[in-house]
């Protein structure tokens, strides 16, 4: 009887030892397109360029198929990923982005703020992402509430929850 | 946390002489803050939300019988007794002076709502923001505010979201926020212009002044929950002058 | 379940090892955390977009705030003269219009028998097609006037169109619906004009409103709320005055510095016994009276008859005594309300608004007070409104057949004594009248099988029509019967263009220009009369040369360039109120119609007074007491028998020349053994006649004073229940000879006894899920009683309660 009590209990605890273990991990984010953020950079394009909504607006976007389509309309190497856009600029269909950095829906952040007010580079919350030559599966960054406020903390930035909570 | 006495106190002052009760504010409120909408039976149990609502309290008896409307809305008290009994510090009051709603710290304990003595905290009885709206409705909730689960307490914040939006804009530019930078949605709609917003503290805002008027009065004042809420009395005609 | 230890330790070790290994541990915390997470709604750019909101005459501005291309939050325009930024709930529920679920977003045929429900949806060049081949095979077999249009508004570029359309196709059977307007009538009475009349209520010191809803519904009411507050506040010290005269505590009765209950359609006593008063004491403007009005004194005509004048009439026959008994208001406040009349002006008497069988007559009593006091054409009185500041249309050039069928109508008034031009206050007997000559009708924006107190008469004359088609946005009562259904975009996503609010003396110009795409395949009414011309082609083609209704819009606003007084709303309208900016020189017309995107709208001139040449038009250039326009009408009317028997309701024979004077005559229907209440129906804000029933958040805001939301109520005086044993919150069946409903008992102080009040606008059958089963519709207790001036359906009954 004691001996099943036991079993039973560190298999619970197992169990849920696992599914925190899991639950804590970040899923891989696979791109439909295996961009190459250095490369482009390296051709002299700023941030801002694709993610447009960065300096003026809550949320910073990713580049509408207008803006691939600007250089890609014609194939400008023989990569198979940029025939895959080219495919789809032809059928004008947007690119499916997977989204690798994405905040909780109760926290509200403005990239408009932390860029124009607070001049972060883009790195200190993605990671030098410029710098990778494929898309990263998993963020460079945790974005934690403990991260954000040890931030916040150290810069005077508002530590009020309605800051960023509404 | 006490109000930081350099930034506005924000207040709102509501003419009951020209409120109309027509419940534009209570409409308007509900649009900008995603407050689902209660069915029937809902509404029956008492549970609809309204973060702004009209009370028409009707007076007298038959012939004379008057209604008086009064929008009623959290009262962003400078004494708040909500955030007193909170557990959770999910409601508190800001350095801005406004009592926030923070949902994912609420437990849904309802002690505030309890404390409340104007009524004005909603609890969710339903998870509303799944199963409410129809996928063709949920394109029109604004994308500033959170959709709240079931479970938890919420109520007017003066339109925080929009005040965020307005501190950015002032420090984008450099200057110092203005009583007139920013209105919440049911001061905004107010068809009879009954409502004004601004800084009570500013001797140059209307508000200041309006809350100064011989009208003006609070509500539940002997409370001592320091309602920054004004509002100002129904005047009425003079019979002897005409005026 | 039987779960061996061997099994237990095999799904333990087997599920750890999957959450070590992979991603099964993810996938199921990531369950474990959605369960508890809300989701985010999605962000986008924002974008602000300033428009004219069209869901009543009223064209508020508005701007609206757009994520992306989804619009999230409709706001007032803080640059519009008038509205100055506020918005009625109404407005601010749109959003609940624009994306309901029930819209209508493809054209659909029906399949099977009417109203049955099996549709099939259609493509637009197919759904045309077979209106245009419908139209065109009935105009040349039995002529252009089988085809019948129902019209169910009156502001906006849809009415013109549809109205040229009907001329271009040569069909002269155009009608207007109503919610019927007695101070209409009453200005083409005794001043002969036809027009809805305009108030000069921002400056008028005292009103006396016979049951005008001023700040819950008429005309404009975000103005109206405006301009009450400013009566109140706009000097400190000199406070105006609203007194509300009627039946029921409605909100504006509520606002009013004075309700006075007084019996139900006993409008028109009640303002003869206070114009009683002002004539014996002599506090009427002897000099206005004297040198505008006819019909005052006593005449001699021209057979040597003595004609009497209003004013021996009105001592004679409306001394407050009498007053006091029929109205139930004491004569004491009959003679304080004419003093105070008289002494606080300036002074303007508005209503009533219709519904009872003698409004028209009630509107002349009450119009008479303005002309005793001088309050016409006066600061705060009654004015024209302003000219329409837009060029008319190029005339439409009809080919024959068309000629042939615009000549061919009888226009008979029907059951209305006056001429109506085409428009009525409800379908039923025209309907019927016209069902054996109709082979095609378009109706738009009306929903007769819903509204009409004659419902079941409309149902039998559409069953006799072949094709029946409705534009409208939701599927509701009426277009569930019909043939083809075209579905209708909103404000939101049309091209639409608004004069001045009825009730506005200002010019004012209001633009609606589209936020969004319209949903599905909705178009809007003027862009399907396009493609249905387009594609009848011949003449009707060529009446409409526009290819959309962008350019119909810009065809009209162009004009304004050259227009010496007005201009775009300036900046700083909020804070200058109705001052009009000078024009400045646009160079060209784009550079004028980015202005007007851009704000909103034109402010043309502002009101004026004293215009008499445009004010009295009668024969006599004169105010007329004693109507000429209404002796003629009688007289057209007289050798018709239905015509006699209609007259009959008039107190008095119809030869009396009294009868061309203000009176009063009892409402109909009169008393009715066993049905010992009467019924009062009214319509609110947020519901309006029923139209915006599918919205959630105008069915909470419904009813704040009874403490209703999501239903009918009916309102009982509680000396009234007690009587009928009736407790609040009781189900009880209301009854009248016609048919019965079950709806809530709300015992109310705000409403006189022996009388039961009930909001219109619930009851649907169709239209959406919101609305569907909400309530009930009192129109089915409403008999066929018409005022016989207007021929407006009587909105008044005799019922009785008894619990369910």
């Amino acid at each position: 009887m004691l001996r099943g009590f036991w079993i039973a209990g560190v298999s619970l605890l197992l169990v849920i030892g696992a599914v925190l273990v899991g639950s804590g991990r970040e899923r891989s984010v696979r791109q439909p397109i295996q961009f190459n953020h250095a490369k482009h950079k390296a051709a002299g394009l700023e941030c801002s360029f694709c993610h447009q909504g960065v300096d003026g607006q809550a949320f910073a976007g990713l580049p509408p198929l207008e803006t691939c389509a600007i250089c890609h309309t014609a194939p400008m190497t023989e990569s198979a990923e940029e025939a895959k856009l080219a495919t789809l600029i032809v059928k004008g269909e947007p690119v499916p982005w997977q989204r690798l950095y994405g905040l909780a829906p109760h926290v509200f952040f403005s990239h408009r703020r932390h860029l124009q007010l607070a001049q972060l580079e883009c790195k200190t919350c993605h990671g030098p992402i410029e710098d990778a030559t494929t898309p990263p599966v998993r963020p460079a960054v945790k974005h934690s509430m403990k991260w954000c406020m040890s931030c916040h903390e150290q810069r005077g930035a508002s530590l009020d929850c309605m800051a960023c909570h509404r | 946390m006490s109000a930081d006495k350099t930034q506005p106190l924000w207040g709102m002052v509501i003419d009951l002489d020209r409120c109309t009760g027509c419940q534009a504010c209570v409409v308007a409120c509900k649009q900008e803050n995603n407050v689902p909408f209660s069915s029937r039976e809902e509404a029956a149990y008492g549970r609809e939300i309204s973060w702004i609502r009209v009370m028409a309290v009707t007076e007298g008896e038959f012939p004379k019988v008057k209604i008086r409307y009064m929008p009623l809305l959290c009262q962003q008290c400078d004494a708040p007794p909500c955030t007193r009994v909170c557990p959770t510090r999910a409601t508190y009051k800001n350095p801005q002076g406004i009592v926030g709603q923070i949902y994912p710290r609420c437990i849904g304990c309802r002690y505030c709502a309890n404390a409340c003595p104007y009524q004005v905290k909603y609890f969710n009885w339903y998870n509303w923001s799944h199963f409410r709206w129809p996928a063709e409705m949920r394109e029109s909730l604004n994308p500033d505010v959170s959709l709240r689960p079931k479970g938890v307490i919420e109520k007017c914040t003066f339109c925080h979201h929009r005040l965020q939006h307005a501190r950015e804009q002032a420090a984008i530019e450099g200057r110092p926020v203005e009583s007139t930078d920013f209105v919440p949605a049911c001061v905004s709609s107010c068809p009879a212009r009954a409502m004004v917003f601004g800084d009570l503290r500013d001797p140059e805002s209307t508000v200041h002044k309006l809350a100064a008027s011989p009208r003006a009065f609070r509500m539940l004042e002997d409370l001592g929950t320091e309602p920054k809420v004004v509002y100002l009395k129904e005047g009425e005609w003079n019979a002897t002058t005409g005026g | 379940m039987e779960v061996s230890r061997r099994k237990f330790l095999q799904l333990t070790v087997v599920s750890t090892a999957g959450v070590a290994l992979g991603d099964g541990g993810t996938q199921l915390g990531n369950v474990l955390q959605a369960s508890e997470q809300e989701e985010r709604v999605p962000n986008g750019v924002e974008q602000w977009l300033r428009t004219t909101c069209t869901l009543c005459p009223g064209g508020c501005g508005a701007r609206v705030r757009l994520i992306d291309t989804r619009a999230v939050k409709l706001d007032g325009n803080p640059l519009h003269p008038v509205t100055r930024g506020g918005l009625c709930p109404v407005a601010e529920a749109a959003l609940q219009l624009v994306y309901s679920p029930d819209r209508l977003t493809e054209p659909m045929l029906r399949v099977g028998g009417r109203g049955q429900g099996e549709w099939q949806p259609l493509s637009w060049e197919r759904a045309l097609q077979i209106l245009a081949d419908g139209l065109r095979s009935h105009r040349d077999k039995e002529g252009a006037e089988t085809l019948l249009l129902v019209l169910g508004r009156s502001h906006g570029l849809a009415p013109e169109l549809l109205r040229r359309f009907a001329h271009a196709y040569g069909t002269p059977e155009v009608l207007e619906l109503t919610s019927g307007d007695p101070a209409a009538d009453a200005l083409w009475l005794t001043q002969g004009i036809r027009t809805t009349p305009a108030y000069d209520l921002e400056n008028a010191h005292y009103v006396l409103s016979f049951g005008v809803p001023l700040v819950d519904g008429w005309h404009g009411p975000v103005r109206q709320m405006l301009a009450l507050a400013e009566m109140r506040q706009a000097t400190p010290g000199h406070r105006g005055k609203l007194v509300q005269l009627e039946a029921r505590l409605s909100p504006t009765a509520a606002k009013a510095d004075e309700w006075i209950p007084l019996a139900p359609g006993t409008e028109g006593a009640l303002a003869l016994g206070i114009a009683h008063v002002l004539v014996a004491e002599g506090f009427y403007n002897p000099a206005f009276v004297a040198e505008r009005t006819f019909g005052f004194e006593d005449s001699t005509d021209a057979a040597g008859n003595r004609q009497p004048g209003f004013r021996s009439m009105v001592l004679e026959q409306y001394a407050p005594a009498r007053v006091a008994q029929i109205t139930g208001v004491s004569e004491e406040t009959i003679r304080r309300l004419a003093t105070e009349f008289a002494r606080f002006g300036p002074a303007l008497a508005i209503g009533p608004i219709g519904g009872h069988s003698n409004a028209v007559e009630s509107a002349l009593a009450v119009h008479a007070l303005n002309a005793l006091v001088g309050g016409i054409e006066s600061v705060g009185g009654v004015l024209v409104p302003p000219v329409p500041v837009f060029p008319e249309l190029p005339p439409v050039d009809p080919d024959p057949k068309a000629r042939e069928g615009l000549a061919s109508a009888q226009r008979s008034p029907g059951d209305a004594l006056l001429p109506l031009n085409g428009r009525v206050a409800n379908l039923a007997p025209w309907l019927e009248r016209l069902s054996d000559v109709t082979k095609v009708l378009l109706l738009w924006d009306a929903n007769p099988l819903f509204s009409d107190p004659e419902a079941k008469r409309c149902h039998e004359a559409l069953e006799k029509i072949p094709l029946i088609a409705t534009i409208a946005p939701f599927l509701d009562e009426t277009a569930a019967f019909a043939d083809l259904v075209l579905p209708e975009s909103t404000f939101l996503e049309s091209w639409d263009v608004l004069d001045s609010a009825p009730g506005l003396p200002d010019q004012l110009v209001g633009l609606t220009q589209p936020a969004l795409a319209a949903r599905g395949q909705a178009k809007s009414a003027g862009e399907i009369v396009l493609a249905l011309a387009r594609e009848l082609g011949g003449s009707i083609g060529a009446a409409f040369p526009w290819e959309s209704m962008e350019q119909v819009v810009r065809a009209k606003v162009d004009g304004l360039v050259r227009d010496a007084q007005g201009g775009v709303f300036p900046e700083a309208a909020a804070a200058q109120g109705n001052e009009a900016a000078a024009t400045p020189d646009y160079e060209s017309p784009d550079a004028l119609w980015q202005d007007l995107l851009n704000r909103g709208g034109w402010s043309g001139r502002p009101r004026e007074y004293g215009n008499w040449r445009r004010a009295l038009q009668t024969r006599s250039g004169k105010y007329e007491f004693s109507s000429q326009n209404l002796r003629d009408a009688i007289t057209a009317a007289v050798p018709r028998e239905p015509m006699r028997a209609l007259l009959k309701t008039f107190d008095a024979d119809f030869t009396d020349p009294r009868l061309l004077l203000p009176h009063y005559s009892t409402p109909l229907p009169e008393d009715v053994d066993g049905f010992p209440l009467r019924l009062l129906l009214f319509r609110t804000l947020a519901l309006g006649a029923g139209e915006h029933a599918n919205q959630p958040f105008l069915q909470e805001i419904v009813a704040p004073h009874v403490n209703v939301q999501w239903d009918s109520w009916a309102e009982l005086n509680p000396v009234t229940a007690a009587s009928l044993q009736i407790a609040d919150g009781d189900w009880i069946w209301l009854e009248s000879p016609h048919g019965r409903i079950r709806v809530r008992a709300k015992l109310w102080p705000g409403i006189v006894p022996g009388a039961v009040a009930l909001p219109l606008g619930q009851g649907h059958t169709a239209v959406g899920q919101y609305a569907r089963g909400t309530g009930a519709n009192p129109i089915a207790l409403l008999s066929a009683t018409r005022d016989p001036l207007s021929g407006a359906a009587v909105l008044s009954a005799r019922v009785r309660v008894t619990r369910a």
